[in-house]
């Protein structure tokens, strides 16, 4: 029998207790399957592209690292504790490294409408990967934290220690970064 | 209908498409790395472990532990009483589920058991219940009841209970250890932060004032000897022992020192206000001469406000860590008190200055920096150009030096003459702790 195909065919759980007795086949398996799913989470945060790929070979070992402590409660549920790791890697990175240069331009007014469903489908995922790693670190990392992710102002404004206030404000300024992006695209599309 | 972040998140959260090879190489690597630094398993990448915390980790543990062993109980009744053991130890498991240990018996009437975890804390002993205890000898291997409440040796099996506790006693039918409930929780110390706050501002100004004091000249202002004007109409009190004629002295304002406590309340993601106690401190000396050419006295003054500030800051630049910001508003100073020394004999008298001068307003333009001890509390240094009104008139101007700022007997209430009053526009340098209000 050929173990890369059996490997294949391993659910979460089984995959997550090869790796924990330090099967060889079940890590490359790993990396396999969510590598490059997690490096596009990374890239989202990060926005280099270098960066993203540091961070999710880093994920990676540490979650190979600690998989002795997952805990298999549903179809996914692996790739959502990787995940978690990576997010929080990311934001931690950012409130590291990074100065947040407070913006000077004035409170946002958003007067732009949403675009719709229709002109959301003509804009290719690329794109909106490159807008939205275009952000500015603070913008993008509420964005994803928001919009993608689903966390609140309240957690947001603890991962990142700014005020639950500051969150919603950079959150409006990401928004209106992106949709005036996606307008200026889809003109070029007419 | 869908809303356009939900198809953003649907759209890219698709793996933008397939690494390269290098990646997987650059993967394993990294887990080789990882094994051999840990050893043969698959370790993490050690570079990033801070090998202080994990030296903390163990000490924090036994000094909890030295506690827990050391630790007295209140009431001898207060704590698990363990038996001497046999000269065999008994193997137990570490299962921190189960609390009950395995018990060897090593004989029929020699039962031996082994420590057993207390399930709840106990309260002390109700006076009229009785728990009665085997003392301990160096013979008695009786096991000794640990603190089990009637009711949960009722609930258990008796089978499984019994079969773990040996009496020697009678259990009293109503026990005197409860559960641990919600009134034994422990105290919080919600004072703490409070005292800790106060406490760091006032060691911090201990310690900048003398620090300030010694070495720290703002300006000098010696005015030369013949700049005193005799207009006539300002002798008043003659000063004693006096024959020459007052020829001039000299004012010195060498320090200044301000610090605080101060609160920050955002009211956006740039803009906060800040207000709070600052206490500044103004040293000036004076001395005088006559026309023998004699020096006739040196005094130094200082004088000590209590100022709230009102201002406005503009956050610049920030991260977890520092902030940096500018800003403006007001601060009204009220005199708490004044001191006269005579610098030669180191005589002081404390003068009755307290709200001498009434309120004293300043307008303010600061920057600053401010490091964040954590999220509530941080240190600040502020730089900060001061303005205050109510220059002295030129008749305050020219009073004489033995009034020394009108703290000795005149026969006009004269202002409190500072570094401030001579320099209305002046530097300073404040410091002090900030809470952060709102984070």
């Amino acid at each position: 029998m050929c173990l890369n195909s059996g490997m294949k065919k391993l659910d979460e759980q089984e995959l997550a207790r090869y790796c924990s007795q330090g099967d060889r086949m079940a890590q490359d398996e790993l990396y396999r399957r969510y590598a490059a799913r997690l490096e596009t989470l990374c890239r989202r945060y990060l926005g280099d592209e270098d960066e993203a790929r540091d961070l999710m070979l880093e994920t990676l070992v540490q979650t190979l690292d600690r998989i002795g402590t997952y805990r298999y409660i549903g179809e996914g549920s692996l790739y959502a504790w990787i995940k978690r790791i990576a997010v929080n890697k990311a934001i931690n990175r950012l409130r590291r490294q990074r100065w947040r240069m407070v913006p000077l331009d004035p409170l946002v007014h958003d007067d732009i409408p949403d675009p719709s469903e229709e002109e959301m489908e003509m804009v290719p995922p690329e794109k909106l990967r490159e807008w939205i790693g275009a952000l500015p670190d603070l913008r993008r990392a509420v964005f994803n934290l928001y919009c993608i992710e689903g966390h609140s102002h309240k957690e947001i404004a603890g991962m990142l220690g700014i005020s639950e206030r500051g969150s919603t404000s950079v959150l409006a300024k990401a928004k209106k970064q992106l949709k005036e992006q996606i307008k200026d695209y889809l003109k070029t599309l007419d | 209908m869908k809303k356009w972040e939900e198809i953003i998140r649907e759209k890219i959260d698709e793996p933008s498409g397939n690494l390269p090879e290098s990646v997987f190489e650059e993967f394993h690597a990294r887990l080789e790395a990882g094994r051999s630094a840990a050893g043969g398993q698959a370790g993490s990448r050690g570079a990033k472990r801070r090998p202080l915390l994990w030296a903390l980790a163990p000490a924090a543990a036994a000094a909890l532990a030295a506690v827990l062993l050391l630790r007295q109980p209140s009431a001898p009744q207060d704590a698990v009483q363990v038996a001497p053991q046999s000269a065999a130890p008994v193997a137990v498991t570490s299962t921190p589920i189960d609390p009950v240990q395995s018990i060897e018996s090593t004989g029929p009437t020699d039962p031996v058991a082994t420590v057993r975890t207390p399930r709840f804390v106990p309260h002390p002993i109700v006076p009229d219940v009785e728990m009665q205890q085997p003392e301990p000898s160096a013979d008695d291997t009786e096991s000794i009841i640990s603190a089990e409440p009637a009711e949960e040796t009722k609930e258990a099996g008796p089978s499984d209970e019994a079969a773990d506790i040996i009496t020697p006693e009678p259990i009293p039918a109503v026990s005197s250890f409860k559960p641990e409930g919600p009134a034994a929780k422990p105290v919080t110390m919600k004072f703490a932060p409070a005292a800790g706050i106060v406490a760091g501002g006032g060691l911090l100004a201990a310690i900048l004032v003398p620090l300030l004091e010694s070495g720290l000249q703002m300006s000098a202002n010696t005015l030369p000897a013949n700049d005193f004007t005799f207009d006539g109409g300002r002798w008043g009190a003659e000063p004693p022992d006096m024959s020459d004629r007052p020829l001039g002295g000299y004012e010195h304002h060498p320090a200044l020192f301000k610090g605080g406590l101060s609160v920050g309340i955002p009211f956006s993601d740039r803009f906060k206000i800040v207000t709070g106690l600052e206490y500044s401190r103004y040293r000036s000396d004076f001395g005088w001469h006559f026309s023998g050419g004699t020096t006739v006295g040196e005094k130094r003054q200082v004088v000590r406000y209590l100022g709230v500030p009102l201002r406005l800051d503009w956050s610049l630049a920030r991260n977890h860590m520092f902030d940096v910001y500018v800003g403006a508003g007001a601060q009204a100073d009220y005199c708490i008190g004044a001191d006269l020394i005579d610098s030669r004999t180191e005589e002081a008298h404390r003068i009755d200055a307290v709200g001498r001068d009434g309120f004293v307003f300043s307008l303010l333009a600061a920057g600053g920096i401010q490091v964040n001890v954590n999220k509530l509390i941080g240190l600040y240094l502020e730089p900060e150009l001061v303005w205050t009104g109510g220059k002295p008139t030129k008749a305050e101007e020219n009073y004489y030096p033995w009034y020394v700022n009108g703290l000795l007997p005149g026969p006009d209430n004269t202002k409190l003459q500072t570094y401030r009053t001579e320099h209305p526009f002046m530097f300073s340098v404040s410091t002090g702790l900030r809470i952060n209000l709102g984070k």
